[in-house]
């Protein structure tokens, strides 16, 4: 099933065509939200290919450079302020989400993801996928793994299958398989590595090897709800 | 033509030597203006910096040209910049007489003020950009710069459907973040 978010990218990107396409001005015309959304998506769009195109980086190492041209012979004294100041925001930051935590329930840090459906627009539907998809989030996690072994089988090359797979042993709250299913894809490069050190740090952390589950969870990007979410069992952990 | 327009043209070709020389003749003049404003040295050069990289999307992106001293406008931008950081960061009270400090009147001016609008407006674009998860991170800057995106599919380990997916998924909570950030 496409959702409102999948037909405003098929048709930025170009891949409504006939009935569909018609049917998506139709909407748009008589729907000013829709209209402003896909606007606005547009130019988001717009602006970020233009500015990872506009070579600043080349710029501001020139800029870094200049900088340090003028400033080479002059040693700045660092004043208190810049020293402290970082300290003293670091520990009202810790302060307060020390206060926060205390009465924040963690029991969504122990769950699993959805599994992403990949229903698109001009796509024949992988039905295999979708049955595990179902299967998955319907938490029967024996079937949503055997198809993603028969899916693995005719396609080792794709990683997401290998995850979601692994995900099952943690459903199942099966440990011993869950580790080694999970650490490979861990230490790999894929967009599912860091998700990945999280369930795996997950694992390590519910067979009392809270060291390693540590490591993993310091190792991931702060940035996004997996960042955040990682921070969050970093505290418990460290309670 | 003004004369100075030759430090547009420095930055918009990213010179080393041109920059050099717009750091020597210009960077104590800003330094100065933000540290007699509640700012350090550090930030002068900061500010300077972050000026700079405005001024090269501005000549990079649009038709802009100069009709001042490259001092005077250089200043401007700072300032404005510098105001920014002050009412973030609540260092400042602002008030309409602090909006009157760089209250901008000439015609000229007002054009650049819309160019920088502009500018602020993209920065503030890529810094909620920076705030999404890394894999919605790569997966919308690769989407967006790389034509075959059954490659990028294929080196990301995931299949095409899924990269579609993920993509409008990732786009939608982009542009959701930006709407309630206020910036459209």
């Amino acid at each position: 099933m496409e959702n409102k978010a999948d037909k405003i990218q098929a048709y930025i990107d170009g891949l409504l065509t006939g009935d569909e396409l018609a049917q998506f001005e139709k909407w748009m015309a008589e729907d000013e939200e829709l209209r402003a959304e896909v606007h606005a998506q547009r130019e988001v769009q717009e602006t970020i290919r233009k500015r990872l195109t506009s070579k600043e980086d080349a710029l501001r190492a020139n800029l870094r450079q200049a900088r340090v041209g003028l400033q080479t012979g002059r040693k700045g004294v660092v004043s208190l302020y810049k020293v402290y100041l970082p300290v003293a925001a670091a520990v009202c930051l810790l302060i307060f989400f020390s206060i926060f935590y205390l009465y924040t329930d963690d029991s969504y840090l122990y769950d699993l993801p959805a599994m992403q459906s990949e229903v698109v627009r001009g796509q024949e539907a992988n039905v295999s996928y979708e049955n595990a998809v179902q299967a998955f989030n319907a938490q029967s996690y024996e079937e949503a793994r055997g198809i993603l072994y028969s899916l693995i089988e005719a396609d080792s090359s794709v990683v997401q299958y290998r995850y979601y797979a692994a995900l099952t042993y943690v459903g199942e709250q099966n440990w011993s398989q869950a580790l080694p299913e999970l650490t490979p894809i861990a230490e790999g490069k894929s967009i599912f590595a860091d998700e990945a050190k999280y369930y795996l740090a997950l694992v390590y952390h519910k067979i009392d090897q809270h060291e390693e589950a540590k490591t993993l969870l310091r190792e991931i990007p702060s940035q996004g709800k997996l960042g955040e979410k990682a921070g969050k069992l970093l505290d418990v952990l460290e309670k | 033509m003004h004369i100075d327009q030759i430090y547009i043209r420095y930055l918009k070709d990213n010179d080393s030597k041109g920059i050099q020389l717009i750091y020597n003749k210009y960077a104590r003049q800003i330094v100065t203006l933000i540290q007699r404003n509640s700012g350090t040295e550090d930030d002068g050069y900061d500010i300077l910096q972050e000026a700079l990289v405005d001024i090269y999307h501005m000549a990079r992106d649009r038709d802009f040209e100069l009709t001042t001293n490259f001092g005077s406008f250089l200043s401007l931008v700072c300032k404005r910049k510098w105001l920014n950081v002050l009412k973030k960061n609540q260092r400042l009270q602002v008030t309409k007489a602090t909006d009157d400090l760089f209250h901008i009147e000439d015609h000229a001016q007002q054009e650049w003020e819309q160019m920088l609008h502009q500018v602020d407006k993209e920065n503030k674009v890529m810094a909620m950009l920076d705030t999404l998860g890394k894999s919605c991170q790569e997966i919308i800057k690769r989407c967006l710069v790389e034509k075959h995106q059954e490659q990028i599919a294929e080196s990301m380990g995931i299949s095409y459907a899924y990269l579609r997916k993920k993509k409008s998924e990732c786009m939608a909570s982009l542009v959701q973040k930006i709407k309630q950030s206020g910036v459209f």
